[in-house]
């Protein structure tokens, strides 16, 4: 296998990352939905920390995206 | 296809200057960072201008946005951050008005924070502010922010080296999440835009499917106009909940 297809399948591989910080997110934002409406008072308290969790776990999935880029536009 | 990756290049405006072996050629980057404080030094001093005890829109308008980052930093730090909450708000508007700037079709717009350069930069003042606030405040103890109270001593060296990787991890994240959140949308909304024209270029019947894409850029366009307001706010967010690790140590 050359170089080329092999940086293809490695930007495809790297480009999963994202999919499982999509779990991820998803499961912030589940979570959140259920703690709001359990108790809507504190849902307001808890935009903050909502946006921070988001926030953290989305770099780990768009790092493997930037990865994915690097590999199949260098 | 055409390369997703060309409107990100950076070229020189003017006449290529040089001093010293480094390039000083006055950029489109340059160029829309100049535009973005422009915009900002306009909205503040059009909404301070004339100031009233019943505002304005304009004055409405700006003292919304700050009061939105001072009660931002007064909840996560407290009441000892205020005196950074400018310095919260100038990085705020200025992740916010790049992001926004760089979305608008037609000019040739520019994100300036669509690189790890510029971003970086920013993310470089937030980790220095952090590490100068928190020695001038606590000395020497300021280290034992990597060492969480009630760890068991055991463990302590190796939670100690944890802490220390996260913490030095922090500007290289902050950094990454606003490069890759503004390159990643860019990239979409170009691709996209070669859709329209590969599916719109259909000899039998012209223009039809193209409108399927057209759709979806439209709708990408809202999200990115979202996702640039988050990113700011976030920005702001991480910056303001770092600050609060110097100014109370845990």
């Amino acid at each position: 296998m050359d170089v080329a297809s092999a940086k293809m399948i490695g930007a495809g591989l790297a480009a999963m990352g994202a999919g499982f910080a999509a779990i991820g997110v998803g499961i912030i934002f589940g979570m959140f939905l259920q703690g709001a409406l359990r108790n809507p008072a504190a849902a307001d308290k808890l935009g903050a920390r909502l946006i921070f969790g988001f926030a953290v776990t989305e770099a780990l999935g768009l790092i493997a995206a930037v990865v994915a880029l690097a590999l199949a536009f260098s | 296809m055409a390369n997703p990756m060309e409107q990100f290049a950076i070229e020189p405006m003017g006449a290529p200057m040089s001093a010293g072996g480094f390039d000083l050629s006055f950029t489109n980057s340059a160029l829309w960072m100049t535009i973005a404080l422009v915009t900002i030094s306009a909205f503040l001093f059009i909404g301070t201008a004339r100031p009233q005890l019943v505002p304005g829109r304009a004055q409405a308008a700006v003292e919304y946005l700050y009061d939105f980052i001072r009660s931002m930093v007064r909840e996560n730090v407290g009441p000892e951050g205020m005196r950074y909450a400018p310095l919260i708000f100038a990085l705020f508007i200025f992740v916010l008005v790049c992001n926004l700037l760089g979305l608008i079709p037609f000019v040739g717009a520019f994100t300036p924070t669509s690189h790890i350069a510029v971003t970086f930069g920013l993310a470089a003042i937030v980790f220095v502010l952090v590490v100068v606030v928190g020695f001038a405040r606590h000395g020497l103890h300021f280290f034992s922010l990597f060492l969480p109270e009630g760890t068991p001593i055991f463990v302590a060296p190796l939670v100690a080296a944890i802490e220390f990787v996260s913490f030095l991890s922090r500007p290289f994240t902050l950094a990454i999440r606003l490069f890759a959140n503004m390159t990643a949308g860019h990239v979409l909304l170009k691709v996209f835009g070669t859709f329209v024209v590969a599916l719109g270029s259909f000899e039998a019947l012209p223009y039809v499917f193209g409108l399927v894409p057209l759709t979806v850029n439209i709708a990408l366009t809202a999200l990115e106009l979202l996702i640039a307001v988050v990113q700011a706010y976030v920005f702001a967010l991480l910056a303001s909940i770092y600050l609060n690790d110097a100014v109370n140590l845990h």
